[in-house]
């Protein structure tokens, strides 16, 4: 093959070039750690990434979701707990009050159970962030108002909440809520804590039944009905109490599970957009032998011509 | 006839002839670095031979011509592979300036030292439209998650507006260039044109050969041929044809036909034939690569953007329309506009975050049912989105454009080798070695010292015969 004086230089140029590119492109992936960072330099990587990407930010947010389902919980248990205290009072108020206390005890229980159904009324009506807990979705107004009679005493509960709860996503397509209902008036499919008309239960009821026959010394009444139903009210109350704790345990797997998943993905992410440096930088280097031994060799060839030779 | 005047008047063509040797190697030498430039060499023959008696006596050298190295099938191929050339590297150019454009929304991994792996650009504004709603979810009557709520279906919103714009901008830029490289192909059509008259004048008696000129001609029809599609034949009347296609451009020094840019409505433009008045539909070329990227890949993001646009409208409008705000109100649309250039949020909900509906019933701020909707609507396969939901749509937008830029990318390389590779084998034929020059210069200084001397010998010669007469 003839070689012409152009063909050196145009060729030597063309490979340093290449060369050039092929570092650049290597040093800027040194240096940003990014093996993929424009949707060309990997079309079908970019395409996993961005859903990954996205996997992770619902994961986030599941999370969050979660976390807000957590603080309920803890509000609930809270809420939950003080019931519980108030109804273990009240049943050991109950099982006392028998034909053996005299008048003067009776009315000091019965004073007793008053204060205790007040502080329920203030519980009942617990907010968390500005809202109702207990009064469903129509949370913006107390759960509950109270009737009294002409001495202040509470006669009575009204439920002003609904009997729907609000659930939020805590994985692809799950919803969770540890949100609960005060009172399921028989039409709502969730478990009413202070009234349910399917289980017959019903807080204030008993307990206000239950002072009143301590006011007027109806130990016999108390006896034969206020003790029994005392004791369910107290089932009841645990039964909801082991119900939270459960949904706080699931919601602590859920947060697990999640940060596996999270683990795993990042994981891909890396994989297939970050590179390995190990490789990169021997690659970086054979990329910069090559262009020096093409500088040296083109800078010897192009420097020698027969003008060299002739006089 | 010779005798010794004949043969010193052989010695003087012979000087002649090598002292024109001489000037065409310089000539070669000093056109080295000339990239059109194809190499000379001189054919030369010995001159008449007479008869005297039963010999036969040759008279000397002459120079037959100067002959031009080159190949013209090579010419040809090299002709065709730039129209190629011409035609990836403006789509190369195109596409590139797509992606730094279009960069904020489709780059993928963060840079500038963010944490790697992070999203950035639409899908970041996606995840977080998303999130917000999932704020919202939690939080029904929250004042603030509603507000973060509306500024991320605010920023989603100017980013697809924004894509909307730069794209629009990219259309003005490539409809720029075409009008711009039309107007230098007709200038190159009328110079091949003039170089034609200028050939024909130089070559009109049969016995000179404009080299120079033709070496010219060449490098103009190479550089039209990276603008547009070519090709290069001879007419019935041995006139050279430039045709495109089957239309004429140039037959010897007349220009047939030129490329006229006119515009159509809503900005866009087309191409024609002056003369022919027929459209002119470039495939090849620099012209042909800008078309390609206008109704290709360009339109193909914005159709995308649209849809993504009109998805929104529609899913969200029709479920945010069923809910209800916190003052009761209902039916109202989340976004607002008719496409994607003018879609935006609510001006009204962009005031007040209280007329977001989020509810499925009036007086429940704490109902969330309607954002729970719209949640599960992001995530589902939407018809509208033929059947993929806004991220998978978004992820198709970024990897295919990823991959018509890969593509393009890698074809360009390939094209770049090929054409290297015939520019080399061209060069191999017709450019200049000076290695080779020096030898030639060796070769005619010799000859000119030889047929000198033979001069000084004649004259020697005629000395002692005039000598004779003394």
């Amino acid at each position: 093959m003839r070689v012409s004086t152009q063909m050196y230089p145009q060729s030597l140029l063309n490979q340093l070039n290449k060369l050039t590119a092929q570092q650049q492109t290597l040093q800027n992936q040194v240096s940003t750690g990014l093996r993929v960072q424009e949707a060309s330099d990997d079309p079908a990587a970019a395409r996993k990434m961005i859903q990954w990407q996205t996997d992770i930010a619902s994961l986030d947010q599941f999370r969050k979701n979660i976390a807000a389902q957590q603080d309920l919980a803890n509000m609930n248990r809270g809420v939950i707990d003080s019931l519980n205290q108030i109804s273990t009072r009240v049943n050991e108020l109950a099982i006392k009050s028998d034909d053996t206390q005299s008048p003067d005890t009776l009315s000091f229980f019965a004073e007793e159970v008053d204060s205790l159904i007040e502080r329920a009324s203030e519980v009942v009506n617990t907010q968390f962030n500005g809202k109702y807990l207990l009064a469903g979705t129509a949370e913006q107004s107390p759960a509950f108002t109270f009737e009294r009679d002409e001495d202040g005493r509470i006669t009575g509960a009204i439920y002003e909440g609904n009997g729907r709860i609000r659930s939020v996503e805590s994985s692809p397509g799950n919803k969770v809520s540890t949100q609960w209902i005060g009172t399921n008036d028989g039409t709502s499919d969730e478990p009413g804590l202070i009234q349910d008309f399917d289980l017959e239960i019903d807080f204030f009821r008993d307990l206000i039944a239950f002072r009143d026959h301590l006011i007027s010394g109806e130990t016999s009444m108390i006896r034969d009905q206020d003790i029994e139903s005392l004791q369910q009210l107290e089932d009841h109350l645990l039964h909801f109490n082991h119900r939270n704790s459960i949904m706080q345990t699931k919601l602590e797997a859920s947060v697990a599970t999640l940060n596996d998943q999270e683990l795993s993905l990042t994981g891909m992410i890396s994989r297939e957009g970050e590179v390995d440096l190990a490789e990169t930088i021997v690659r970086l280097n054979e990329v910069q032998y090559a262009y020096q031994a093409a500088l040296q060799s083109g800078a010897k060839i192009m420097n020698s011509s027969l003008m060299n030779y002739l006089r | 006839m010779s005798g010794l005047l004949g043969t010193l008047d052989m010695g003087n063509r012979a000087l002649q002839t090598q002292m024109k040797g001489l000037e065409l190697t310089g000539h070669n030498l000093a056109n080295v670095n000339n990239p059109g430039f194809s190499r000379q060499r001189m054919e030369v023959d010995s001159t008449y031979q007479f008869e005297a008696g039963h010999q036969s006596r040759g008279t000397g050298v002459d120079i037959q011509s100067i002959q031009q190295i080159r190949d013209q099938i090579l010419d040809a191929q090299i002709r065709s592979e730039k129209s190629t050339t011409g035609f990836l590297e403006s789509k190369m150019t195109g596409l590139e300036y797509m992606q730094a454009g279009l960069g904020p929304v489709l780059n993928i991994m963060g840079q500038d030292g963010q944490q790697s792996g992070g999203a950035t650009g639409l899908t970041a504004l996606f995840n977080d439209f998303s999130g917000k709603m999932h704020e919202v979810a939690n939080d029904p009557s929250s004042r603030n998650a509603r507000q973060s709520f509306i500024d991320a279906a605010q920023n989603l919103t100017d980013k697809i507006q924004e894509t909307s714009l730069q794209a629009q901008e990219l259309q003005t830029r490539l409809d720029d260039e075409i009008k711009t490289v039309a107007s230098e192909s007709n200038n190159l059509i009328e110079r091949i044109a003039e170089l034609n008259q200028s050939i024909q004048k130089v070559e009109r008696g049969g016995l000179k050969t404009a080299n120079e000129l033709r070496d010219q001609r060449i490098e103009v029809l190479e550089k039209l041929s990276e603008l547009m599609p070519l090709d290069v034949s001879t007419a019935e009347s041995g006139k050279m044809l430039v045709l495109s296609g089957a239309t004429v451009l140039v037959e010897g020094e007349d220009v047939l036909n030129s490329i006229l840019v006119e515009p159509l409505p809503e900005g866009d433009l087309t191409l024609n034939w002056n003369n022919d008045n027929a459209p002119f539909q470039p495939q090849e070329g620099r012209l042909g690569g800008l078309f390609d990227l206008k109704t290709g890949a360009l339109r193909e993001v914005q159709t995308k953007n649209e849809t993504l646009a009109k998805g929104l409208m529609d899913i969200f409008n029709t479920i945010h329309g069923a809910g209800f705000a916190k003052d009761g109100s209902t039916g109202r649309a989340l976004f607002v506009g008719t496409d994607a250039a003018s879609l935006g949020v609510d001006p009204e909900i962009l005031q007040n975050p209280t007329l977001l509906q989020v509810a499925s019933r009036p007086d429940e701020p704490g109902n969330n049912d309607i954002i729970q909707d719209m949640i599960t609507a992001m995530g589902e396969n939407q018809a509208q989105l033929d059947d993929r939901n806004f991220i998978e749509m978004h992820a198709d937008m970024v990897s295919e454009l990823g991959q018509t830029i890969r593509n393009t990318k890698r074809e360009l390389e390939d094209q770049q080798s090929l054409e290297l590779l015939m520019q080399k084998q061209r060069e191999s034929i017709s450019g200049v070695s000076i290695d080779e020059e020096m030898t030639q210069l060796v070769r005619y200084q010799r000859a000119f010292e030889a047929s000198a001397k033979l001069i000084g010998i004649v004259d020697e010669m005629l000395g002692t015969v005039l000598s004779m007469s003394r």
